[in-house]
């Protein structure tokens, strides 16, 4: 066992941080936040003999927080205002990207850039709660983490088109959410 | 940036929209969380890391010859003798006249970069070089070398910082160091590592962690992850 502790500890501690954040913008509650990250890395510390060293540890992690995620979501029925595994379903690549109401949305967009930095990290934070959960693991995979299409992919285990109909329609969704605030702050 | 961003037409006002939004995605990269919580869960629950976490706390105390640890020693030593030698740099250092400065990411991994070009006289790669410039500094009259002193002092936001590189694991990995009365600490993600709070920052492949003990401002910065760099920069002794 000190040889897996000191795989986990030299491979998989470093990512601690990152599991806790993700954690943290897909749960919202800062005690299930941990939850979620601390099962993730007990899961990852049981199973550390299955990850081959030299292949990506944060993908390999994200995996492992996705299922744990998932089993927690269906375990808990008492959570109706759960988000919808479902909803995530479809696949937008055979269909418009973004939907009239989006399209509407893109128009009132005159200087993105800078109405998106006014926005606090919670209130982009509490738009992506708003978003279906593979969509917003999409994003935060894609654009938070900065991950490659075809890692994200592997993670979510959809195809790479998949996961690029998904970050536009999410990012198109995200700004959707966030319209009326950006209206209330009155920055548009 | 990733190969995900590079087909977005910056003139096509819709490619502007996704550029915008992915860009303010990116910044909750940077959300600060604090481990340290998780982290005393995790070792409650793993008994067996909690021994792994602790030897390596005591890593740097303990001289040993054992084959296997020598070798995961080696380069926490070799930060500990080069940092000695900033030590010595950052008590030399003139203080601006003018308040504490924030380097940005980008700032700081130019200076990374920078001494990499360089080929920077103040490289470190072994233990051994790093005893050598220990001594050189040591038998020395002057705090350092001239063009050792030269060649550390790099301009950070306008501040000046002592500056080595050095090659942890086969990564190259820039160790900074100023007066922590020169420097800021970013509003940043956190990570703790032996009640020390290490704030994490990132450009591109390089990461940062930033701390301040003992009045100085650290920094390293490299591809290594962020927790290794501020397991390295835990063993940091002036």
């Amino acid at each position: 066992m000190d040889d897996a502790a000191d795989k986990f500890h030299r491979l998989i501690w470093p990512q601690l941080a990152a599991v806790l954040r993700l954690a943290r913008i897909l749960c919202r509650d800062a005690n299930e936040a941990e939850d979620l990250a601390q099962e993730t890395m007990l899961k990852a510390f049981r199973g550390i003999d299955s990850f081959a060293e030299g292949s990506d540890a944060r993908a390999w992690l994200m995996t492992i927080l996705r299922h744990v995620r998932i089993d927690r979501i269906r375990a808990s029925a008492s959570r109706p205002k759960e988000i919808s595994l479902d909803a995530a379903e479809f696949d937008p690549a055979d269909k418009s990207a973004t939907t009239d109401s989006a399209r509407r949305t893109d128009e009132a967009w005159e200087n993105p850039a800078s109405v998106l930095s006014a926005f606090s990290d919670q209130q982009v934070i509490e738009a992506l709660a708003r978003l279906p959960e593979e969509i917003r693991l999409t994003l935060l995979l894609v654009d938070v983490e900065q991950m490659e299409h075809v890692d994200a992919a592997k993670i979510l285990e959809v195809p790479v088109g998949t996961i690029k109909s998904r970050a536009h329609r999410g990012r198109g969704m995200l700004r959707e959410a966030l319209l009326p605030l950006a209206r209330e702050m009155r920055l548009i | 940036m990733n190969s995900n961003q590079t087909k977005l037409d910056p003139g096509d006002p819709e490619s502007a929209l996704e550029r915008a939004t992915a860009d303010r995605l990116a910044r909750l990269r940077t959300l600060p969380v604090d481990t340290s919580r998780l982290e005393g869960r995790l070792m409650a629950a793993l008994p067996e890391l909690r021994k792994r976490l602790e030897k390596s706390s005591m890593s740097s105390a303990v001289e040993t010859r054992s084959h296997g640890f020598w070798l995961r020693i080696k380069p926490l030593r070799a930060v500990a003798a080069a940092l000695l030698v900033l030590g010595a740099v950052v008590a030399v250092l003139i203080t601006s006249s003018t308040g504490p400065a924030m380097a940005s990411p980008g700032e700081m991994a130019k200076v990374h970069y920078d001494l990499i070009a360089e080929n920077a006289v103040s490289a470190v790669d072994s233990i051994e070089a790093a005893n050598k410039a220990l001594a050189d500094h040591s038998s020395g009259a002057s705090p350092m070398p001239d063009h050792m002193m030269a060649c550390c002092m790099k301009s950070l936001a306008r501040k000046q910082v002592a500056c080595v590189l050095m090659k942890i694991e086969g990564s190259a990995v820039t160790i900074s160091v100023a007066k922590a009365s020169d420097m800021k600490l970013p509003q940043s993600e956190t990570i703790s590592r032996g009640g020390q709070m290490y704030h994490v920052q990132n450009s591109g492949k390089l990461n940062m962690v930033m701390t301040q003990k003992q009045e100085r401002w650290i920094c390293l910065i490299g591809e290594l992850p962020a927790g290794r760099l501020a397991e390295l920069a835990e063993q940091i002794r002036f």
